[in-house]
Formats: structure tokens, sequence, C-alpha cells
């Protein structure tokens, strides 16, 4: 019976942004980077539930956080029954003794001045040897501790073991680093293993090799895994189950083969189709979201992949800043901007919320208000429907959107999405 | 652009490390050909030698021939743009130094104005001129290298991973920017990667890389759908796409490229061996269709 | 693959020092065909030969370097190789003498130094905030004096004696271990290594001892020996300006305080004194910027490789 191994309620880690003396005072408030914005998801006993995104969506964070290299912010986290969201030392101690990390980059991952035998058996002299009843002892000599050493390196597929214990990381090659630092969180015998993007730096025609020994591995030790990754191909082969996260939040989450035969939300769907597929014969024209991921100091309001969503609607969170980056966009033909410049430069221009205002000083207002209109009829659609009004305010001219609709994940068709398509 | 027994060989403390050796591969004008290989198979070298962009201990032999103007000028944007762009510069300083450096009579606005419209075939907006490089996002970055690289309306344009740094979304966009810049400026593209799917989606012509040599060479279309080299053959097995089912890895590790070497380099790993290989370096060949060439002694 | 015995030893200084300092050696004997190498061994050529001229004195020296065994500023010649002194001492003998103060001080002094840079440089560096600051703010205050001038202070302060020197000496120098150190912990600090070995549950102490200091030893030898050179410089200053020593111990800078007013009339006697302070110096500096040379580039060629590789 699969009882939730781990459960994640609501997580939120916010990392303070750094901010000189003199921008603290101007900027005003508190800035802060919100990496994992209100998180939610389990993983069962012995699955291997995949969380899956671009670079910045928080995906390390979120593993960082379970192994208690970072703080969370607010939230819980629940590891059988267990609260460890803001473990003691002892309790974190322990805590590691179940969940470990296995990281992207096994050559940094591995002290150079340390040689490969000696990283695991230091590990084993911290927590003890694992014993059949489950037990730590401390090793009684030396020589058990190295028995102990060449045990893991076996099961790990570095044979011989005695040839391997005195090679230094920078001796052996990216798949054996690889399997050195799985070996290292082995010796622990955790129960949850945190892969954040095990394969990435290793060359293709190698990568199957060492998923295939991480299935083995789980096999054997009968783990469970949070798979991260980049690599939405790799994703569907390993994970029973896969989050797809997008700037700090989970927009589509369910069991693997639901999502990708029929995706719902629109990112999932973007994302599948700029996968590059090997296949020549097979070049579609792909339909891509329009710019990048903005930065998660200051998320788009509403849904987050609203400014960039080819489906979206009048009530996904159009804001002050929207129209600004549409007018961004607009002026990038030197004609338009020249023929528009009345309303222009774009740097005039300031967004609060759900407002963006320009104030035009001494000049007539009115005219500007008109452009504007004409701009925003012309360009139409789901952020030309959102708008309220566009007015003038003393000196300035005001454009304000209508509040959106508030975002609930929702349960269709055997996964939840976070959309207001549905 | 035309090479013909290109290679290089670098001094090290160890010994020569012949990282390509004996490579002639030709770029037909206005077209893409894609270098692909894994790492340390020689192909980023390569587009440095191309570019003579080599450090102190490498040594060329062979040729490199443009053909048209002798110094119709190449250009080549890097994988990483936060390292190639100078942090202590804002990026219209950027565009005017690369510009000056080239034609020193071109005054500043003369420089700016050409940099504005480089930058909008790029699609950057105008004002991101006046800021540092930290201060932009990934992939206005790499457009912005892209429009460096487009200032002197290169005939070929070297990529060189240009988007393992970047995600997937982006990753397609670039491309995209890239085709279409293509068709405008008459460019050839020389894309040097190790991902098989932007190969394929992007290039007319392959080229697969092993141990500093070309192993196949061909137009995308057959070569995917037929490869004849065993290892084309491995590396198109072993990349997981969204349909693989089962996973394929290609025995064994590239070998060293320090010394001499007799023989295949791929006879340690090669499926369908036979004793000449061991002994005997297969010389590249004219096989089948589409100027197909390989590398093999099955054929 | 064998594995050697001595290596067996499960002390800290077996199990870390051990094995990195013996790959550095190894590496090194490697490289002592260079032009960095060879340095290096005359450095330590000269250096030891000084060592032993000090240790076996009794046996070397001709004369006893106290006593009156000639006319004052007799020229070099003769018996006496280097002259004698406006004493009527043996300058040669002197010289061979006067290898002890210098050396016997200078080990002393950098001793301290790091004994006590180094434990301090590694907290700071690792544990940063608050403490970290005030002390940075702290060393390089001490750092800002010139060496030399605070050296005399300190000894003022504190008396004369061999130990007092030397103390003295130690306390200009820690600054240099503690910044080079703590710069290089900090940096290390933020390896993912060092993130890995955290997530492992390692202790902090563990973690400074095995993960932090291994990695940033190298830099050590390095300013071990150009603090050593300078100290040669420093501890010469002072014994000239009589700072330091009991009477009547022989002396490189103390000769020289002795015989340069007579500079004119018996040059050798302040010519050599000074001679062989700038030799210890010059073979403790290749030794120094020689093990740079040769060290440093071990790790620029390590990273290399992994970026070709890439």
């Amino acid at each position: 019976m699969n009882e939730a191994l781990l459960d994640v309620q609501d997580l939120r880690v916010y990392f303070p942004v750094f901010q000189g003396f003199v921008q603290r005072i101007l900027g005003g408030g508190d800035v802060k980077v919100h990496a994992v914005d209100g998180v939610s998801f389990s993983i069962a006993e012995g699955e291997v539930f995949g969380l899956v995104g671009e670079s910045g969506c928080g995906k390390s964070t979120i593993a960082k956080t379970l192994v208690g290299l970072v703080r969370a912010t607010s939230g819980r986290i629940r590891f059988r029954e267990e609260d460890i969201t803001h473990p003691g030392p002892k309790a974190l101690f322990h805590v590691r003794e179940r969940i470990q990390l296995i990281y992207q980059d096994a050559h940094a991952a591995l002290s150079p001045a340390m040689t490969v035998g000696e990283a695991i058996a230091d590990v084993l002299r911290t927590h003890g040897l694992a014993t059949e009843s489950g037990e730590r002892v401390p090793p009684k000599s030396e020589d058990e501790l190295r028995q102990a050493v060449y045990r893991i390196f076996d099961d790990v597929g570095l044979r011989p073991p005695v040839f391997y214990y005195d090679k230094y990381p920078d001796e052996l090659s990216g798949g054996q680093k690889q399997r050195v630092v799985a070996g290292r969180v082995l010796a622990l015998r955790p129960e949850l293993i945190v892969a954040d993007e095990p394969v990435a730096m290793l060359d293709m025609s190698v990568r199957a090799r060492m998923l295939e020994f991480l299935l083995e591995l789980k096999a054997k030790y009968n783990l469970t895994y949070l798979f991260i990754t980049h690599d939405l191909a790799t994703a569907k082969f390993m994970c029973d189950r896969i989050a797809i996260m997008y700037l700090g939040r989970i927009v589509e989450m369910g069991p693997a083969r639901t999502i990708y035969a029929d995706p719902k939300h629109p990112y999932t769907r973007a994302l599948l189709q700029a996968i590059p597929i090997p296949d020549p014969e097979r070049r579609t024209k792909k339909v891509l979201p329009r710019g990048e991921v903005p930065n998660a100091i200051w998320p788009p309001a509403g849904c987050r992949f609203h400014p960039r969503c080819p489906v979206a609607l009048a009530t996904c969170g159009w804001e002050g800043r929207d129209v600004i980056a549409l007018l961004e966009e607009r002026w990038l033909s030197p004609e338009l901007a020249e023929r528009e410049a009345l309303a222009g430069p774009v740097e005039e221009w300031e967004a609060e919320g759900l407002l963006a205002r320009r104030d035009v000083g001494k000049s007539d207002p009115a005219p500007v208000q008109v452009l504007m209109q004409r701009i925003v009829q012309e360009t139409g659609g789901p952020l030309a429907d959102a708008i309220r009004a566009i007015r003038v305010e003393g000196s300035a001219i005001v454009v304000e959107f209508r509040a959106p609709d508030p975002l609930v994940p929702q349960e269709v068709e055997g996964r939840v999405v976070e959309c207001l398509l549905y | 652009m035309e090479s013909k027994g290109l290679s290089v060989t670098f001094d090290t403390p160890d010994g020569p490390v012949h990282a390509v050796t004996d490579v002639d591969l030709t770029i037909e004008k206005g077209t893409t050909v894609g270098l692909v290989g894994e790492s340390g198979c020689g192909k980023s070298t390569l587009g440095r030698a191309i570019l003579r962009l080599l450090p102190e201990n490498a040594r060329i032999s062979g040729t490199v021939r443009f053909d048209g103007t002798d110094l119709s000028t190449r250009s080549m944007i890097f994988q990483d743009p936060m390292t190639r762009l100078n942090p202590l510069m804002r990026i219209r300083d950027h565009f005017i130094e690369t510009i000056q450096a080239h034609d020193p009579g071109v005054t500043t606005d003369e420089a700016v104005s050409r940099a504005l419209r480089v930058l909008a075939d790029v699609r950057v907006p105008a004002d991101r001129m006046n800021m540092y490089p930290h201060e932009l996002s990934g992939g206005m970055r790499q457009r912005i290298m892209i429009a460096l690289c487009l200032l002197f309306k290169p005939a070929l344009l070297i990529a060189d991973e240009p988007t393992t740094a970047l995600d997937v979304i982006l990753e397609a966009q670039i491309l995209q920017l890239l085709q279409s810049i293509m068709h405008g400026y008459n460019m050839a593209v020389l894309l040097i990667t190790h991902n098989l799917g932007l190969v394929a989606e992007f290039a007319d012509r392959v080229a697969v890389m092993y141990a500093g040599r070309i192993a196949e060479e061909g137009a995308t279309v057959p070569l995917f759908r037929e490869p004849y080299h065993p290892y084309t053959q491995g590396l198109l097995r072993s990349v997981i796409d969204l349909d693989t089912t089962k996973l394929y890895s290609v025995p064994g590790a590239p070998p060293s490229l320090l010394g001499d070497s007799v023989g295949c380099p791929f006879y340690p790993r090669c499926e369908k061996r036979m004793a000449v290989c061991e002994t005997v370096f297969p010389e590249i060949r004219p096989v089948g269709e589409d100027r197909r060439k390989v590398a093999c002694h099955l054929y | 693959m064998a594995v050697g015995t001595a290596r067996g030893r499960t002390t800290i200084l077996g199990r870390f020092v051990g094995r990195p300092a013996g790959r550095l050696f190894a590496h090194f004997l490697k490289e002592s065909g260079t032009a960095a190498g060879i340095i290096v061994w005359i450095g330590i050529g000269i250096v030891l030969a000084i060592i032993v001229m000090a240790i076996f004195a009794p046996f070397l020296a001709p004369f006893d370097p106290n006593t009156k065994v000639a006319d004052p500023e007799t020229a070099p010649g003769g018996r006496f190789v280097m002259g004698v002194d406006r004493s009527g001492q043996d300058v040669l003998s002197r010289i061979i003498w006067g290898a002890r103060i210098p050396l016997a001080i200078i080990a002393v002094a950098t001793t301290i130094s790091l004994a006590i840079g180094l434990p301090i440089g590694l907290l700071s560096g690792f544990v940063g905030g608050r403490l970290d600051r005030i002390l940075v703010l702290v060393m390089d205050s001490i750092y800002a004096f010139p060496g030399l001038l605070l050296a005399i202070v300190i000894a003022a302060i504190i008396g004369r004696g061999i130990l007092n020197i030397s103390v003295a000496i130690a306390i200009v120098y820690i600054p240099t271990y503690f910044r080079i150190i703590r710069n290089h912990v900090a940096a290390v600090k933020q390896e993912p290594y060092v993130e890995a070995a955290i997530a492992l549950g390692m202790p902090r102490r563990r973690i400074i001892t095995r993960y932090v200091l291994p990695n940033v030893a190298q830099s050590i030898p390095v300013i071990f020996s150009v603090n050593a050179a300078d100290s040669v410089l420093t501890e010469a200053g002072l014994t000239f300006l009589g700072l330091g020593l009991p009477p009547g111990i022989p002396d490189w800078g103390f000769d020289i305080s002795l015989n340069w007013q007579r500079f004119e009339a018996s040059w050798w006697a302040t010519f050599y004194p000074g001679l062989f302070i700038l030799i210890l110096t010059t073979a403790l500096t290749f030794v120094g910027e020689g093990l740079n040379d040769i060290l440093n580039p071990l790790l620029r060629k390590k990273d290399f490789k992994a970026k070709v590789e890439a």
C-alpha cells in the first residue's frame, strides 16, 4: 500500500535580494526572489516523481530545501507524518539519513583533495554503518570501514573496488564520478533520493547507461525518486508522475502518461512542442510563446504565464506592465516608433499594479489618449479586452485594467491544472 | 567554405593531442551544416580552427578556403553569452567598439545607427543599448551576441553550442531567429552541437565527428533515415526522445586523443567491427547517393 | 592497486595532509626539470646549505667568533678569508656562527604565524558574518603598518630576547596568512562539494578540516616561504637597531650595526653579513615563487582538462 512518503504543502521559498543602502532607501520595501511560490505535491513510496521545468522555475530550490540546504520561508514539509519543515540540528542530521541529493555536476560535488574512497568512508564515519536491523553503528576498525566502502563501490558498479578506492576525482570519467556520488549518497541508505538533473552533463550516448543505473538502484534499494530535469523526453521515460513548474508554481501535475498524451496547460504544450525531434522528416512549424521567462522578483500577476501564453484570456492577470511590454514590442519597428512618438518613449511609462501611467507634463494629454486607444484597438486580443479604461488624470494618461479572476488548481481528466481555461 | 585535410594538434605537457585530424568539410553558400559529436570529439576545435581562433599551443595543417571574395567575413557566436560580453561595458559600447575596430573611420553616431538596425533584426528593443550585460536576460544576451556577429554581413556564421545553456523554449526561439536571419542575410551557418534534435530541425547537411575525424557526412534527411557509420547508428539509437521506450547506450568511452593511434578510432566500441578495423584506418569515401561520405571499412 | 602502509595512519595529519601533500609533492618532483623547478631546487639548496653551516658551526668556523684573533680591520686574505672586523674578530667565523640566530628566529616566527594565522583565517573565512568582519578589520589594520616599523614597536614593548623578537616578527606576518587563507576559504566555501558535504550531514568542524583545509592547503607553502624571506629582512633590521639580542651573540644584522660606520676602512665586515642576508632572503624567495609557479598551475591544469572535455 502506497502511503505518501513526502508531502509538501504550500511551500514558499523566498530569497532576499541584496540591495545597496541607497537603493533600499529609494526603492523602498523588501525585495525578494520568489523562487518557490506556493507549491504543493506529494510523493508516494516507490514512485519516480518528476519535477520538470526550465531553469529558474524553482525546481533546484525545492531540491535544496528538501535536503535542508535552504530554509523554507513558509509552508509545510512532511516526511512520513513527521514535520521536517524547520528541523533542529539533530533532527536535520536524521532527515539527511532519509532524504539525499544527487547532483547535476558530479565532478564539482567531490572534493578534489580527497580520494573517492575517502569521500565515502567519511560519510560512513560520520553516520555509522547500517546494520541489518536498520540501526547505525560506528565502525569497529579501519578495515571494517574499508570493506564497507568496497561493498558500496561494488553496488554502484565500480569494480574492482580496490582499484577505485585511492583514485582522485580528476582521474575518473563523468559517468564514474556520478556513480561515486550515488554511492556516497547510498551509504546513508536513504529512502528518498532527489536527483537534480543527473544526466544533463553527460553525453547523449552514455545517458541511457546512467538512467538504467538509477533504475537498478531504485529496484535494489527500494528507493523513491524525485527526479528533477528540464528534459521532458527523459522525464517521460523515467517518471510515474510529473509536475510541470513555471516561475515558482506548479502549473500541471499528474500521471506522466496522462499529461504527455494530452497536455492541458498551455505552458506544457509549449514545452512539448519546442523539443527538437531528432527526425528531420517530422519538422513542424512551431508556435512558440513570446518572450522569455520573467524574473522571479516581480512575477506577473494572476497566471504567471499570461504574458507569453498564446491562448490567454482577458481575465488571466493582465496588468500595467503588460501594456508597456506591448508598446516596447510594437515600437521595435522604427516606422511605427516614429509615427507614434507622441505616446513614447517607452521609458516614460510607469507601471503600478493594474495601472500604467504616462505623465505628459505640460503637453496636451488628449491626443495621447486617443493614440493609445487606437493602439489598443489595433492590438486587440485578451490584453485589449482586459482594459477597463484609458483615461486622463491630471497631466497623465492612465491605462486601467480589470482585476483578474482568482487562479485555483482544478482537477481535469485525471490531473491537476492551474489555468483559467478550465 | 571548403577545408581540406584540416588538422589541429595541441602541444601539451603530456604530449601531442590530435584534436582534429584530416577534416574535409564543405559548406555551400546559404546552407546550414550541422557538426555533431560528443564532448571531446573536436567539433569546437574545428570551428575555432576555421576562424583562426586557436590558442598558442595549437598547430594547424591543411587548408581552409573561402570561395568568392577571399576576405569575406566569418563570425562566431559562443555558448555562454555572459562570459563573452564584457561585463564592464554597456551594450552600445560593445557595438561601437566592434564597428570601429573594423572600420576606424566610422563615427559614433553611424555606429549606433548600424547597431540599432542589427538589433531590430534580432528583435531586441533599442532601450537595451544602454544597459550592462548582467542586467539582461540570457536570451537577450544571446540575441545581442548574434547581432554583433551580423554587423559585418558575414557569409558564414559559426554557432558553437548556441543553445546548451538555455532552455527548450528559448532554444527553439533562437533557432527560429537564426533561420529567419539566414534568409535575410544570405548567410551560411555551421551549427556545432551535440544535440541531434537541433541538427535534424535545422541543418541541410550533417557531419558526424568522432575522435577528431569526420565519421559520416551527408544530407540530413537520408542520413537520419539510414545512417551508415556504426557510430552514427549508435548515436541515433541512444537519443532519448518522446517516443523512446527502450534505453540504449553506446558501450565504452571515446578514446584519448593523446599521441598517435592506429586503425579506426571507433573500433573498441563498434558492434560491427572486423579484424581490419583494428589496424587500418578507414579513409572517408563516398558511399551511395546524396553525396554521402562514410569512413568505415564496411563500405 | 596496493595501498601503502604509511597511508593507513588514521591521524588527521596522515589523512588530510598525507595524501594531498603527497600528490603535490609528486607533481612538484615531476616539474623539477622546468625553469620554475630549477629555481626552487636552487633555493632549497642554498637554504639547506646555510642550515648545515649553522648546525656545524663549531666544526666549520676557523676561529671563535667572539675572540679577538688578529689586528682589527685586517683585509681579507691568508687565514682570514673574509677579513677581520673592527673588534679583531674573524668575519668568516662570525658569518658562520651568525647564521644560527636568524634561522632560529625565522623558524620560530613563521611557525607561530602559521599556527595562529591559519586557524583564524580558516574560521573567519568559513563562519563569515560579524566575526569575519571584525577579524578582517583587525588584520587589515595590522597589515597596513610597515612591517619593520611594527616589529620595532612590538619589540620595544615586549623587550629583548630571541623569543620576544620571534613573537614580534610573528605578529607582523599573521595578517598575511590570515588574508590569503581567509579569502581562499571564502571561495572554497561556495564550491558545490562543500554544499554536498553539508547535505550529507557532515558536522561543521569536519567540513572545515577535511573539505576546506585540504583544498586551501596549496597556498600555504608559498606563503610560508615568502614570509620566511621577508622575516629575514625584518630580523636583520631589528638586530641592526640593537633591539633584539643579548650582547655577544653573533648575528648578521647585528654585525652590520657594529661595523657599518667603519665601511670605508673595513668594508668587508659590513659587506659579508649583508651579502648573506641577501642570499638567504633570495633563496627563500626562490623557493616561494618557484613553488607558486608549480603548485598553482597544477590547479589550473585540472580546471583546463575539465573544461576541454566539456
